[in-house]
């Protein structure tokens, strides 16, 4: 079972958001001298409701927005991966808690502290009834996504169209757990990915989300592929979260995301929104992303266009 | 492609074995006690009476980890029987779905209030703490499958844990699948539901007209999903079948149901619609049943629009165990597993006049010899989720 790609946003650290061509002007972070300017969330939102949202709800709802707008179709489901929720709501209500003394606090925070605020907000915002789930695997929370998706179209033929996504905010707070993380030479960055996915018929001719393996080991990554019966020569289009033994590969066409995205646990839905991208204007034709950010924890996705 | 539930087992307020619970629903005994919080104040909680150290040594656990990854891996490994004689899953594909709410922080919220008052954060208890940290660790403690992943819809991420575990063995993905769910109390939650003015500072009484929020509970529970080939293979007796299923969106409010329980009532609807079933063929109801003012009356809004003058025995197990958060619909599901294989009634404790608006009874006693051949159980969550689950008895 394939997902057809039928539209993608994506707001992140590279001016990715509301581009004709959003991965054209990719800048490594550390190359960069300023930030890129966060869109005009109020072009989405209403400034009511949106004074009091977080940047995780924010940037979700907007790439959501902007996927449903442009395309302009019905959605059945919402799939959405968030690797560590509302940080900033969580750890606001906390700092109350530890002002208080025992009083009575506003639970506004708190009400947007649960990991499905994201994914329950946009339904309220559409008055969407359908299928609404949030995983939270960390750095997996995207690949678990796409499967819950493959199967949720699979199984509801009634079905035509669901919004899957990937979002994670940065909070300063992050910076004092930093050291845990594997690839901690990079900075946290904020990142929302929003895709419209349908099934993908037989003889559909444009960009497919195929499969999607996962390894708990701690082996190294020609071990994984192998054990997933892959060959990395089989694919045109190699993105990666800095792996070492595949930055130098014959092929070429092999690319550090991290390196563009920074360190944030939904980084393999900006891999596949890039992933996209270069299928659908021919850059190759398989691609896979290899997601290994978190130890013992690595997710592969294989995306390739049809003709 | 039938689903079969081959096990089931969980750990809660009012025990671990089913000989536990069905003493508890007996003497209408509950787990919830008056709890000193120190500086944030008395309440009710429902408390499992065993601390980690005991919990560890008694199960094997290694020590150091959050108390809502430790009560998932006893609830595990129960349900696992310990992984005697393991070989007989072998060359079938497995997966865990873990449900849970706040993750670790029960383990982490010290620390982290400790670094908001201007002390140094301790880093190493942050493993603990993400959602998804907890079911890797299940996975550590008790067996290696081939999927992980961790659902975090509130109050009903267990029922959507099992929902997508049975779509996982209906798409071919896996052949078996652990799903369910675990939350630990943390000042955190309890903190936060107080704030919403829906903490109840006495016993709280599900379905009452004098209701007023809930308790919090703690606990985990899981169940064993497998395909019929997955059955002959492990050699498993299947317990039930789950039937139906259904998870939609309320879309009305982030903590409030609407007022004619839409979301509910689609969700029971979608659920009897998918084990082909009239809403006269349900034996027994597990509502959701939290004791909020607002939960309660929705609640029994939706079972009226969809049962009409006919709703079925129905009770919620709350007032025994407190709500247990992303646990509840995997601790609930084990007991209604139960209520059917024994033929008892879970008792509603705390109910003494009805709802005036929808003036429904719930079952207040525990009687046997009664025959449930299908069952519903319902959870909904924050962010306006609703799920239904279908369970019948294997014919």
């Amino acid at each position: 079972m394939r997902l057809a790609i039928d539209i993608a946003s994506t707001i992140s650290a590279q001016s990715t958001f509301g581009a004709d061509q959003p991965f054209d002007s990719l800048v490594p972070l550390s190359e960069m001298t300023e930030e890129i300017a966060r869109p005009v969330y109020k072009e989405f939102i209403p400034p009511m409701k949106l004074r009091r949202m977080g940047p995780i709800l924010k940037m979700s709802m907007t790439t959501a927005l902007d996927c449903i707008k442009r395309s302009e179709l019905e959605i059945d489901a919402m799939i959405l991966g968030t690797g560590l929720g509302c940080m900033k709501d969580t750890l606001s209500f906390m700092q109350q808690i530890k002002n208080s003394n025992g009083g009575i606090l506003s639970p506004t925070a708190f009400i947007h502290s649960t990991h499905n605020t994201v994914s329950g907000q946009i339904s309220l915002n559409l008055k969407n009834h359908g299928y609404n789930i949030t995983h939270s695997q960390d750095n997996l929370s995207f690949e678990v996504s796409i499967l819950d998706c493959m199967n949720f179209l699979n199984a509801n033929s009634d079905a035509q169209h669901a919004l899957l996504g990937g979002v994670d905010e940065k909070v300063p707070f992050l910076n004092e757990v930093k050291s845990l993380f594997k690839y901690n030479k990079y900075e946290f960055s904020d990142l929302s990915s929003s895709f419209i996915v349908s099934q993908a018929e037989e003889q559909y001719s444009g960009v497919t989300i195929d499969k999607v393996f996962f390894d708990y080991s701690s082996n190294p990554i020609d071990k994984v592929l192998s054990d997933a019966g892959l060959n990395i020569s089989d694919f045109d289009i190699i993105l990666h979260s800095d792996i070492e033994s595949l930055e130098d590969l014959e092929n070429g066409n092999s690319l550090n995301y991290l390196k563009y995205c920074g360190l944030n646990l939904s980084s393999s839905a900006f891999a596949c929104h890039l992933a996209y991208e270069k299928l659908k204007r021919r850059e190759g034709k398989k691609a896979i992303v290899i997601n290994s950010i978190c130890t013992e924890s690595t997710g592969i996705t294989l995306l390739s266009i049809n003709e | 492609m039938r689903v079969f539930i081959t096990a089931a087992s969980q750990i809660s307020p009012i025990g671990v074995s089913k000989a536990d619970v069905i003493s508890s629903f007996k003497a209408l005994k509950t787990g919830v006690v008056k709890e000193d919080f120190g500086e944030l104040g008395e309440y009710h909680v429902g408390r499992i009476d065993k601390i980690n150290e005991e919990l560890c040594l008694q199960y094997d656990i290694p020590t150091g980890l959050s108390r809502t990854t430790i009560l998932g891996i006893v609830a595990i490994k129960e349900l696992m029987d310990n992984f005697i004689d393991s070989n007989k899953y072998s060359g079938l594909r497995s997966c865990l779905i873990n449900g849970t709410s706040v993750g670790g922080m029960d383990y982490t919220e010290g620390s982290i209030l400790n670094y908001l008052g201007g002390d140094s954060l301790n880093k190493t208890l942050f493993l603990n703490h993400t959602c998804g940290s907890i079911t890797k660790e299940l996975m550590k403690n008790t067996v290696r499958v081939d999927m992980l992943d961790t659902i975090s819809t509130a109050c009903s991420s267990a029922a959507n844990a099992i929902i997508a575990g049975v779509e996982h063995i209906k798409s071919g993905n896996y052949d078996l699948a652990i799903v369910g769910g675990t939350d630990s109390l943390s000042r955190f939650t309890i903190k936060g539901f107080d704030s919403l003015g829906i903490y109840d500072r006495e016993r709280c009484r599900p379905f009452d007209s004098s209701r007023n929020g809930i308790n919090l509970g703690e606990g985990a529970g899981y169940i064993l999903l497998e395909s019929e080939e997955s059955i002959s293979k492990s050699g498993n007796s299947p317990l039930v079948e789950i039937t139906g299923w259904g998870s939609v969106s309320d879309a009305h409010h982030q903590t409030a149901s609407s007022p004619e329980g839409k979301g509910a009532t689609l969700a029971m609807t979608k659920a009897l619609n998918q084990a082909n079933l009239d809403p006269s063929d349900i034996d027994f109801i597990n509502t959701h049943g939290t004791a909020t003012p607002n939960n309660d009356v929705t609640e029994s809004q939706a079972l009226i629009n969809v049962f009409g003058d006919n709703v079925p025995l129905f009770s919620s197990t709350k007032a025994f165990t407190g709500h247990t958060l992303a646990a509840s619909s995997g601790i609930e599901v084990v007991y209604s597993i139960y209520s059917m294989l024994e033929g008892f009634t879970m008792p509603n404790l705390g109910c003494e006049n009805t709802i005036e608006e929808t003036n429904l009874t719930p079952v207040k006693k525990f009687e046997q010899g009664v025959e449930i051949d299908h069952l519903l159980s319902n959870a909904f969550g924050f962010g306006g989720n609703c799920t239904s689950l279908v369970f019948s008895k294997v014919k």
